[in-house]
């Protein structure tokens, strides 16, 4: 049965900085939505807000899953409640291998007196391992620990097929992969399309949606979405970049808004005035 | 001599101590050659023991305080004589014990080289004193200590580390961990002597705090009496990374699930290192019962 995410209204702060300014956005299982933006315009902020990050205030807006309320859930309740995010900067954690990693994860989505067979597990985990074509040392391997930058995003990916979210954001997931790990990567997130698999892609290129049949484009500017449109809008993107956008639309980036400037000093020398 | 330490032996080579006199095994004394072997501790008095790697020989050794108890003194001398290569898997605990003093002195021969992971939880207030010291050159010895407090009570820890000649290398990692409204004061002091040149000295401590009340101080501190060496120090302190915990969180791990994955991942290349799934699963239940 299709499962919706839908966001109403989102404005999110970090460190007193407005930096969502009314977000909407519904999703569906079985759909794969691009986001598209120039940087600095809210798109990672809006994938951490979706996951609970710590850092990112909610102050106005509504943010359901199938009608329930996802600002009251902890980020672990987020996730067990099917939403999963692939992180633009995975972090290493020494000491927690992959494998007890992931079958803690899969462990924390059962019931009490269930428990994951060992066996079906180590069977699923080397063959997401083969198809995402990684090490096979992988499940004994620190997690990201010693990982390539391309690495980190597979593990990502893997960690993505093994866990079977109803919604993946996956935040620059391209960013990193050389053209044959796009393509392993790409395949796979199209792979997992579904009546219960949904998708929310956060991304500066086309390259990548070369591989992922999307169905939605969004393209954020300033913290809002401010054009919704098909497949075209990538091509249209890659070729002309947002400037045409921002002039139809008259924005101005904020980019550079509110900077304070500070000195750093100057180690510049003056020849004419040293001897003096 | 009980099921559960049965099979904690298993099939190696063992000697159970008592107060560090051998009182049963296949070794009659800690005077040993090369090979593979456990050492069981049962100690309720104060207590001096010596531990001889022969020179040439190549021992493995996996030792463990299985029932300490009582207000005591331990003593340990560890010999690694000339080309002589030691790998050391120690778990010391106590229990039962107002008040442990521990002291364990060792000394590294010419080409000499001792891996060690150690992990040390005391369930009382102690004071554990560690000297290493680098007799005679091409001497080596790398190091990891894994400290845990959930004592309640104050733990100090003092790990100095002298190079008395040249060619001399150690590398000091210490993990200290500490919980309910416990205190760990970890002090180390690295000593290069003149004329120890081309001597490798590094230490780094890291402090883990688990709730508000634990307070660790890390106290580092190098002695340097020689211009050509290499001596490095480094320590720091706080509670568990929030990322971390956000990043194990977002894959549906409960906040204690994560923390608890943390701290195990200090444990674990100790834990890895046993390589014997009985005494794995020993360490692992007890870390549990305290963490």
């Amino acid at each position: 049965m299709s499962k919706t995410l839908e966001i109403k209204d989102l404005h999110v702060n970090v460190e007193d900085k407005e930096i969502l300014k009314g977000i909407n956005l519904t999703i569906k299982t079985g759909e794969v939505h691009a986001i598209m933006g120039p940087n600095g315009t809210g798109k990672s902020t809006l994938a951490s807000t979706i996951m609970g990050h710590f850092k990112y205030q909610v102050t106005k807006g509504t943010m359901e899953l199938d009608g329930e309320n996802l600002l009251d859930m902890t980020v672990d309740e987020r996730s067990r409640k099917g939403i999963f995010l692939a992180m633009q900067y995975p972090n290493e954690i020494s000491g927690v291998t992959n494998s007890d990693f992931i079958k803690t994860a899969m462990q924390a989505r059962l019931g009490s007196d269930e428990h994951i067979s060992l066996f079906k597990f180590i069977k699923e985990m080397d063959k997401a391992v083969s198809d995402l074509k990684m090490r096979s040392d992988l499940p004994h391997r620190y997690l990201n620990e010693g990982f390539s930058g391309g690495e980190k995003k597979r593990n990502e990916i893997l960690q993505m097929k093994m866990l079977k979210p109803n919604f993946a954001i996956l935040d620059e997931i391209d960013s990193g992969l050389d053209v044959d790990a796009l393509r392993i990567v790409g395949e796979n997130i199209n792979n997992m399309r579904g009546e219960d698999f949904g998708a929310l892609v956060i991304t500066h290129y086309e390259r990548l949606l070369d591989y992922i049949d999307v169905d939605y484009v969004h393209i954020m500017m300033n913290g809002q979405i401010v054009r919704t449109g098909g497949k075209e809008l990538i091509a249209k993107i890659d070729a002309l970049g947002y400037d045409w956008l921002k002039e139809e639309l008259g924005l101005e980036d904020e980019e550079f808004d509110n900077r304070q400037h500070v000195v750093l000093g100057s180690c510049a020398r003056n020849p004419k005035t040293e001897n003096k | 001599m009980n099921k559960d330490l049965q099979e904690l032996i298993g099939n190696s080579q063992y000697a159970i101590l008592k107060n560090g006199k051998v009182v049963e095994g296949s070794i009659s004394d800690l005077s040993l050659k090369s090979g593979d072997f456990k050492v069981i501790h049962y100690i309720d008095k104060d207590t001096n023991m010596k531990i001889d790697i022969q020179n040439n020989e190549k021992v493995r050794l996996i030792e463990i305080f299985y029932e300490v108890i009582g207000n005591i003194e331990i003593n340990i001398d560890i010999n690694c004589h000339k080309n002589a290569s030691l790998t050391l898997l120690s778990f010391k605990k106590n229990e039962k014990s107002e008040n442990i003093r521990i002291n364990v002195n060792t000394y590294l021969e010419e080409d000499a080289y001792i891996e060690s992971k150690n992990i040390t939880s005391f369930s009382s207030s102690s004071l554990f004193n560690q000297n290493i010291y680098m007799l005679e050159k091409n001497s080596h010895i790398d190091s990891l200590d894994v400290i845990i407090n959930a004592s309640n009570k104050k733990q100090e820890f003092n790990f100095d580390t002298y190079h008395n000649v040249g060619d001399s290398y150690s590398n000091m990692r210490n993990f200290c961990i500490c919980k309910n409204d416990s205190l760990i004061h970890m002090n180390t002091n690295g000593k290069i002597k003149k004329g120890s040149s081309n001597s490798n000295l590094s230490q780094k401590t890291k402090g883990l705090i688990l709730d508000q009340t634990s307070q660790i101080s890390a106290n580092p501190l190098l002695l340097i009496d020689e211009y050509d060496c290499l001596a490095s120090h480094g320590a720091s302190i706080g509670a568990i990374d929030e990322e971390e915990l956000y990043y194990l969180m977002s894959r549906g791990l409960t906040k204690e699930d994560s923390e608890r994955l943390i701290v195990e991942g200090f444990i674990h290349p100790f834990i890895e290192e046993l390589n014997d799934e009985k005494l794995q699963s020993y360490l692992l239940g007890f870390m549990k019962k305290i963490l």
